[in-house]
């Protein structure tokens, strides 16, 4: 079934929305942080940190 | 994590590109240069989820020897310079330009050292925030900078650390001292839209 075409303010739109809801993230991710033990979201973190790291084993 | 003056400190558990990070600068102490991180690692030292390509380096500028004294010490623990062989590191660095260096067979990440050029990068080698991490101490850039100097970038990226720095440290941030940086870089826009945020 073929899709509507989106106007291009529309997806500046969505491109909006999408940046907002990133600061949000960051936010709260921030606030997470400031909140919480060091051990605690540094785990979760160096997931996504060493991720792009070849493992030493 | 505390922020004490300018004493930053972290009792995280080290993810493998802080422990990269602790054995690089090591070099730089056991070579006497003077250094600071600035930029992205801050962020990242500092809890903010993200990967990244390279760690900014700025250190103190460095004769013809004491260049090649160092691209050698590093050599020696197995780091290769990118984009210069280690006789043409000093002409990179004096010209005003970056010498990368990176884990033999790897190009990313990479540390991407230049010497001090400005007056920010002066005042950043000389107020250091000393990072105490299990293992080791690491020297950054002073924090009201890093926030400004993000702004200042301008990407979305940047936006973002800035964002989590100052959300992070809110209560700790000397807000005059990072109010003349916004000032002097002229992000005031951002600066309104980070405290929006």
């Amino acid at each position: 079934m073929k899709r509507d075409t989106v106007s291009l303010r529309e997806l500046e739109e969505r491109k909006r929305l999408n940046v907002e809801q990133r600061r949000e993230f960051v936010k709260s991710w921030a606030e997470y942080v400031r909140d919480h033990p060091d051990g605690e979201w540094s785990r979760q973190q160096n997931t996504v940190v060493d991720s792009q790291l070849p493992r030493t084993e | 994590m505390r922020l004490e003056g300018d004493v930053l400190l972290l009792e995280k558990e080290l993810s493998e590109l802080d422990r990269r990070v602790l054995s690089f600068v090591e070099v730089l102490e056991r070579q006497g240069v003077d250094y600071v991180i600035v930029s992205g690692y801050w962020a990242i030292l500092t809890g903010r989820s993200r990967g990244t390509e390279d760690i900014d380096v700025l250190i103190e500028e460095l004769g013809k020897d004491e260049a090649l004294g160092l691209a050698e010490a590093l050599e020696e623990i197995g780091y290769w310079c990118i984009n210069a062989g280690k006789y043409e590191v000093y002409g990179y660095l004096s010209d005003g330009l970056a010498v990368r260096f990176a884990e033999e067979g790897e190009i990313i990440p990479n540390f991407e050292v230049k010497f001090v050029r400005d007056s920010f990068d002066d005042v950043s080698l000389q107020s250091p925030v000393l990072a105490r991490v299990k293992g080791g101490e690491l020297r950054m850039g002073p924090l009201e900078l890093q926030v400004a100097y993000k702004l200042f970038l301008g990407s979305e990226k940047d936006f973002e650390d800035a964002l989590h720095l100052y959300t992070v440290f809110g209560g700790n941030i000397d807000v005059d001292a990072l109010e003349m940086y916004v000032e002097e870089l002229r992000v005031e826009e951002g600066y309104s839209e980070l405290k929006g945020a």
